[in-house]
């Protein structure tokens, strides 16, 4: 190879290290983000990558060398062999030790990360959340309301949420929050945030849960604190929609064995 | 009639069979008159009995049992004639046989006629996914399509498609005869058709097929239809299978070596399959288990699992991931064999760091059992737990790079030959190094509560899965069909078929990390507007990834009925497999070779791996025709000196 193309070589990879990784800074990967608490976590996400891309672009631009370098020339014979070196002990040791450091590095700022999105916060509202197929279900007791409908909360108010299943294990995903658990029959799980942003935003569920799976959505909708409490008095005067009851029709799942067996 | 019926075989298969859904039926309809229930006949509980008893005649059938069964009974048991031994025409593939070649072959085919399934499966719901609201299928049928495609992939065809290939090279590079027990190794393969039966069978019980992930989570698999029990029970054959043929790999790796062959000669791809089968025997128990639990709180309403009977449903992902994510090592480490021997072929070099190689496969296997709960992070379990489980896993990140460098490290300085099998080579390490890196990723514990259970995830393990181990088996047939087949395949199609497959991989797998990452979740029907665009592209590339395989496919057949007679050692490896003809006699090695040296000494002038003591006669030499040594290999019938190892 040309010392010529080799330096197009070097220049090339770091040229497109350093966009790869202004692309990772700029670009708006997780979509809105409504809890300012959570931010931490894109920036995990962007620092793992960041890592990542210098690594992943040194090994293309090694096999793109061995590709051009060590080929075997038309009219090298099938039996022409490359150099015997077995290996070097020192480079091992550095590729070794190297990468137990970054990732050992990477892990334990994660974990401070962990332990910040995680730490509970003074004055939060706690909300229920009954999962159930295939819908959500809500209910505030500082408030002594019970909904079926979207999840109102006020905005700039810490966030707890215990949550729990009628049924099945289901999973509480708010991406606009970067948060979720699973929730299941006989567990209590929890998570916290606190929302920033008014507006509405999805509630996903992410753990297979029935046919319903796919549908089983609800709308996070974060108002102004006077909203919410015309909110919280609209609830009382009991027109808004009920829980919803859970899907118990036997159809769903025909045949159950548990079903027939007790049906002696 | 009378005859067919009393020897081995389909008729007997058939018959048995039959008598089978008999005994069963006697069985549970029996008991349920005598406990005096109301309802005595249940095709609920029938099915679910007879899809025991059913695969058990079969085996007997087929003929999987008769020499056991004779000893057992006290009869003589039949001199082994070795009649069902080697094959001599296509119709013995379809047959009992205890050659390991012959297995191996059963075993690839069977493995890929299941993978063309699974596919299948995986084009129609893609296509109903092309865009947002539901299409082409329902809810329930979607999610029995994802699962079954899901469990066919691994159960059925991952995990054995890569024992079906050790099974046929591996005895070949040890310098051994055959496998230690060859009745157990057909005895294994005959478990396999049967799983893979029952997991499509399932489509067609009332309900559909089992709809609740290859993970079948407790409790929505409790109460789910019948089609379930159909996934618990398939589960049970298919790890049998890996157990038993695991155990084979461990005795045939550590007693039949060919005089000389330390460990530290032994080639790579024994290293791994010496890995995973230590992997395979320690784990797939507790995937047994889980199952068997389901089933039992399914038929038996044993509660393992339902709460409100004091049950704890997380129980069941820590047995069940306890197996699955070793699973994912017994899935790739394999494949990391196959590569070491491909790269060291085809660029003509030793092995970069060899006995690191050895003892990094050693270090993931022994992480990989403390690694298990990264698949929980959002689960009901204790929050403690994920500190320590985030660390080990980004530490299996270490060994997993050492072999990929020290894969570049052997390619630096070699002489490249880009070959089809090369090719799969480059791919190989280019695309699992981008699922390493999301799987590291994935580890830390604040972005896998944001992205867990979304398409981040199904891009990663299919980053692993497909781009990786995927890559490697497409490494390994290329690489060892001329030794297969005694037949080469077609360079430019092989090409076609990788770059094909290279671009339509990325195109529908790479869109997935950002669609994930914007929160999009797996296993759904129907999905959020904000997505369409980018499920469109998913689909249209994943068409095309199903097309690329059809050229694989035209390759193999058509090369395999007429492609250029393949020499003994096209690569000029020194490996013992290459040192035989192609394929190889019917006992492998008419002169058991002597090992004196390391397997990968290019161009480390005079060394040799192995020797025979008499080198003229036997020994294929380089360009000598297929058909003569087959034949060879054929009259070798008699010798009845060299299998004897009884399972
Ligand atoms: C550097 C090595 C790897 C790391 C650190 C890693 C990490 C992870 C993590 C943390 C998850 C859980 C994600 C979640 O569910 O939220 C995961 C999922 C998965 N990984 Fe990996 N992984 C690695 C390599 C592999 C390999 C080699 C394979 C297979 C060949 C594999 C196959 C899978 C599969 C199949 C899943 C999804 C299982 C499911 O939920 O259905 N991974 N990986
Ligand atoms: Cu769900
Ligand atoms: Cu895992």
């Amino acid at each position: 190879m040309k010392a010529s193309h080799r330096i197009v070589g070097i220049v090339g990879a770091i040229l497109a290290t350093a966009a790869l990784i202004v692309f990772t800074i700029e670009y708006d990967w997780m979509g809105t983000l409504i809890a300012d608490d959570m931010e931490p976590i894109d920036t995990v996400y962007r620092a793992l990558t960041i890592a990542s891309i210098p690594f992943f672009i040194i090994i293309c631009a090694i096999l793109a060398f061995c590709l051009v370098e060590f080929r075997a020339k038309p009219e090298d014979d099938d039996e022409k062999d490359g150099a015997p070196f077995h290996g070097s002990t020192k480079i091992e040791i550095v590729w070794t030790i190297i990468p137990t450091i970054v990732v050992m590095a990477l892990g334990l700022y994660a974990w401070t990360v962990l332990d910040k999105v995680e730490a509970a916060q003074p004055n939060s509202m706690t909300i229920k959340v009954i999962g159930q197929q295939f819908a959500w279900n809500y209910q505030y007791p500082e408030q002594d309301i019970k909904t079926g409908g979207d999840l109102v909360v006020p905005v700039n108010r810490p966030l707890y949420f215990e949550m729990t299943s009628a049924d099945v294990i289901h999973s509480f995903y708010v991406p606009s929050a970067r948060v979720k658990r699973d929730v299941a029959d006989g567990f209590t799980t929890r998570i916290r945030f606190e929302p920033n942003k008014l507006g509405s935003y999805p509630i996903v569920c992410t753990e297979l849960c029935g046919i319903g799976h796919a549908t089983m959505r609800s709308t996070l909708r974060v108002v102004t604190p006077a909203q919410f409490t015309a909110w919280v008095a609209a609830q009382k005067s009991a027109k808004a929609p009920k829980p919803t009851g859970a899907n118990t029709d036997p159809q769903t799942w025909p045949g159950a064995f548990k079903n027939s067996e007790s049906s002696k | 009639m009378a005859a067919s019926l009393r020897s081995p075989g389909w008729y007997r298969a058939a018959f048995s069979m039959a008598i089978g859904w008999v005994v069963a039926f006697v069985l549970v309809t029996g008991l349920r008159l005598i406990l005096g229930w109301q309802q005595e006949i249940s095709w609920e509980s029938i099915t679910t009995v007879s899809l025991i008893t059913v695969p058990v005649a079969f085996l007997y059938g087929i003929g999987c049992m008769d020499y056991w069964l004779y000893w057992l009974s006290g009869k003589p048991t039949k001199v082994d004639d070795h009649a069902d031994h080697g094959a001599r025409k296509w119709q013995d593939y379809f047959h009992f046989n205890t050659d390991h070649k012959v297995i191996g072959i059963q075993y690839i085919c069977t493995t890929f006629f299941f993978f063309l399934i699974g596919g299948m499966l995986a084009m129609v719901f893609r296509a109903e996914l092309i865009a947002p609201g539901m299409q082409f299928v329902d809810a329930q049928t979607f999610n029995g399509l994802f699962s079954s495609h899901a469990a066919l992939m691994i159960f059925l065809f991952m995990v054995p498609v890569f024992a079906g290939i050790a099974n046929y090279v591996l005895p070949l590079m040890l310098g051994a005869p055959d496998m230690a027990f060859p009745r157990l190794n057909a005895l294994s393969f005959w478990f396999l058709p049967i799983a893979g039966v029952m997991m499509c069978l399932s489509f067609i019980v009332p309900g559909g097929a089992f709809a609740t992930g290859w993970t079948a989570y407790a409790p929505l698999s409790m109460n789910a239809p019948m089609g379930q029990t159909f996934f618990s029970i398939a589960a049970q054959f298919a790890g049998s299978s890996s157990i038993l043929t695991a155990i084979n790999f461990l005795v045939t790796i550590i007693t039949m070596r060919a005089p000389g062959m330390t460990f530290w000669r032994m080639p790579l791809l024994g290293w791994a399959n010496f890995a995973t089968s230590l992997l395979v025997v320690l784990a797939t128990p507790f995937v047994a288990g889980s199952q068997f639990m389901i089933l039992f709180d399914r038929a038996l309403g044993m509660n393992f699992f339902d709460a409100a009977q004091g049950g704890d449903s997380v129980m069941y992902q820590h047995v069940f991931w306890f197996y699955s994510h070793p699973a994912v090592y017994i899935m790739v480490l394999p494949g990391f064999g196959i590569i070491s021997e491909v790269i060291s072929t085809h660029a003509r070099k030793p092995v970069f760091g060899y006995r690191m190689m050895a003892f990094s496969l050693l270090a993931i296997i022994v992480l990989g059992f403390a690694v298990w709960a990264h698949h929980m992070f959002v689960a009901p379990m204790q929050n403690w737990i994920r500190i320590p489980m985030m660390l080990t896993t980004m530490l299996i990140a270490v060994p997993t790079g050492v072999k990929v460098f020290s894969w570049l490290g052997t390619m630096w300085g070699g002489v490249i030959h880009m070959r089809t099998p090369m090719y799969w080579a480059f791919g190989f390490i280019t695309m699992f190094v981008l699922g390493g890196i999301s799987g590291v990723m994935l580890a830390v514990v604040p972005f896998d509560i944001a992205v867990s259970d979304t398409y981040f995830v199904v891009a990663h393990f299919h980053y692993v899965l497909f781009g990786g181990s995927l890559f490697t088996i497409f490494a390994g047939i290329y690489h060892w069909f001329p030794k297969m087949t005694g037949r080469m395949y077609n360079e430019s199609l092989g090409k076609w078929h990788f770059w094909l497959t290279f671009i339509s991989f990325n195109g529908t797998f790479g869109p997935q990390h950002l669609v994930g990452l914007e929160g999009m979740p797996r296993r759904v029907a129907d999905y959020a507007e904000q997505f369409a665009a980018w499920n469109m592209f998913i689909s249209i590339s994943s068409f095309v990834l199903g097309a690329s395989v059809l050229i694989f496919l035209y390759n193999m057949i058509y090369s395999w009925r007429s492609g250029p007679i393949a020499p003994a050692n096209p690569w000029h490896a020194h490996t013992l497999e290459w040192q035989v003809s192609s394929p190889p006699p019917m006992f492998n090695f008419d002169e058991v070779p002597t090992v004196v040296g390391h397997p990968y000494e290019y161009g480390v002038p005079g060394a040799r791996h192995g020797i025979f003591k008499e080198p003229e006669p036997v020994v294929a030499t380089v360009g000598a025709p297929a058909e003569e040594t087959v034949a060879e290999g054929a009259t070798g019938a008699d010798d009845t000196s060299s299998t004897d190892g009884d399972a």
